[in-house]
């Protein structure tokens, strides 16, 4: 498949000067009804993958090649713009390097790689992050392995909520001089603390959850901010939904007693039934 | 009894949790799934393994699933034993449709009842561990009804575990099965003069009647509507209908990794 078209989009909505929310999708459905429903942006976690995967917490048990396939999954059923959190690489910087390799072709627009040090180290209970020079040689190592130049590479740091926001700025700073295209910002609270970061850097500015204060979205636009994540909900709700319809069948009910699933028009929406109808009577002389 | 209509790693942990004795994945849930296509057989053999072994490895629930045609010919259904069997399914369907659909044609038409038979005699050839269920798979309604008995018949004569049948409409129709054949039969979609009557069901050697799928089509219009909402302005905050703490941790074990957490990391 093509990628660079989306991935041309994507820079274009960098380069501009408004903040969007994206829509948190997992799959290929949920990718789907956000490209219909007007998102600009699709958003793959690596929390919303760890659920959708395995169904296991944000701890870092997924393999690359699991999210890459997830992510392949997604971009493959239509033309949404992907931006995936590719943690931390899956490893050192020669990880990275493979990450980046296998994203790119898995179709994804935008990846972020991030600084924490994952998986959890032996013997902490919180997070902490891998020196400034690791992070540089990691962020030069994602660079090395793009071979698309549409593709967008952020740095990814959560140290405004661990070393603070000077730490945060130095670090986007060195990530930036090492050439990424964006910085995404984890922990972000306050105007101040965005303000301050906005104040250093130039390229554009990607936030993770975005607390009461800060969620304006002009406000963020002139803050150089381009994205803005909103949590993920989308997951949340599906899985709540296919909890209460087990449990109402297990507890008696016949099919045709279950309320809120997909009709006929939804799902024919979300498998694009007109085209399959189409291809199999101009393919198959087939309907 | 009926199985539980799962189609992921977190659904068939719900239905283990809610007391379902078996989950069944389905070829058409697959589609959607994996791909979001229509139930046309677009999906791969390596697809639709991969996704059950997602499911399996994320608990003890004994799983059916659907296997179609056995994705070609029979020696594609031997690879579709084996591929399943490592998965770790506890029983599978194959059927004699003609698949995928074959050029010219509008409806579903069966394959000869020779070629049935062989390809269900590759399914047991290439089973190795002899607990696995294989089940021969057939349709109703798309030729006279004798045919059905007559296709069941033959398929028993291969040694196969049990039979199944979609599309079956009434309690005629299975009784003469049922007295046809001395196998357990499960059924695909019930409709309302089978359904509900288990006790009935059991008494004609039905053990497993399917319900339909719901539980993805549910989380199809919730992950729908939850991005509507998100995109019409709602705040994530006021986003009601989504899994809370509770339910997500014990969707994720939270508990199994706190535990781990401590044991194995000196984390916690």
């Amino acid at each position: 498949m093509h990628w660079t078209p989306r991935r041309e989009n994507f820079r274009a909505l960098l380069e501009g000067d408004k903040c969007i929310h994206p829509g948190s999708v997992y799959d290929a459905m949920s990718a789907r009804m956000a490209e219909d429903i007007g998102f600009e942006v699709g958003m793959f976690a690596g929390s919303t993958a760890s659920l959708a995967v395995l169904g296991a917490p944000d701890l870092i048990v997924l393999t690359l090649t699991e999210f890459a396939g997830q992510a392949y999954r997604i971009n493959r059923a239509g033309n949404l713009p992907l931006m995936v959190d590719a943690d931390h690489g899956y490893g050192n910087a020669l990880n990275v390097k493979r990450t980046v390799e296998e994203l790119e072709t898995a179709g994804v627009a935008g990846l972020t790689i991030e600084d924490t040090d994952l998986p959890r180290p032996y013997g902490t209970t919180k997070p902490q992050l891998i020196s400034i020079e690791e992070g540089v040689g990691k962020m030069k190592a994602a660079l090395a392995g793009r071979q698309d130049k549409t593709l967008s590479i952020a740095g990814r740091t959560s140290a405004p909520g661990i070393t603070g926001i000077e730490d945060a700025i130095a670090r986007a700073k060195a990530y930036e001089k090492a050439g990424v295209d964006a910085m995404f910002f984890a922990g972000v609270k306050t105007r101040p603390e965005l303000e301050a970061i906005a104040a250093e850097i130039k390229i554009p500015i990607f936030l993770g959850s975005t607390p009461p204060e800060i969620n304006d979205t002009e406000y963020l636009g002139g803050q150089n901010v381009r994205i803005a994540l909103r949590g993920h909900a989308p997951i949340h709700a599906a899985m709540k939904a296919a909890y209460d319809t087990l449990k109402t069948l297990r507890e008696g009910a016949l099919s045709s007693d279950i309320e809120n699933v997909a009709g006929g028009d939804l799902k024919d929406m979300m498998i694009r039934g007109s085209d399959y109808k189409k291809w199999m009577k101009d393919f198959l002389a087939s309907g | 009894m009926h199985p539980a209509s799962v189609f992921d790693a977190m659904s068939a942990r719900m239905a283990e949790d809610l007391g379902f004795e078996m989950g069944m994945f389905s070829g058409s849930v697959g589609s959607l799934s994996v791909l979001g296509v229509p139930d046309i057989v677009l999906l791969t053999l390596s697809e639709f393994a991969a996704q059950a072994y997602r499911i399996n490895r994320a608990g003890n629930l004994p799983l059916a699933v659907d296997a179609d045609h056995g994705y070609g010919n029979a020696l594609n259904v031997r690879r579709t034993v084996e591929e399943l069997e490592t998965a770790g399914v506890v029983a599978l369907s194959i059927e004699d449709t003609d698949l995928p659909r074959p050029y010219g044609t509008s409806k579903n038409r069966l394959i000869p009842i020779k070629e049935g038979m062989d390809k269900i005699r590759a399914a047991l050839d290439a089973r190795q561990d002899p607990n696995l269920v294989i089940a021969a798979r057939t349709t109703v309604g798309i030729t006279p009804f004798e045919e059905v008995v007559e296709r069941a018949k033959a398929y028993a004569t291969t040694g196969v575990d049990a039979l199944f049948f979609a599309g079956m409409k009434t309690r005629e129709q299975l009784e003469q099965v049922s007295d046809a054949v001395d196998l357990p039969i499960g059924l695909g979609s019930t409709p309302p003069v089978l359904s509900g009557d288990l006790d009935y069901l059991s008494s004609k050697n039905v053990k497993s009647a399917l319900q339909g799928h719901l539980p993805i089509h549910a989380a199809m219009k919730a992950a729908y509507d939850t991005l509507k909402a998100l995109r019409e302005g709602t705040p994530p905050g006021e986003i009601e209908n989504v899994a809370g703490g509770d339910l997500k941790d014990m969707m994720i074990r939270g508990k199994d990794y706190k535990a781990w957490l401590k044991d194995f990391l000196a984390s916690g």
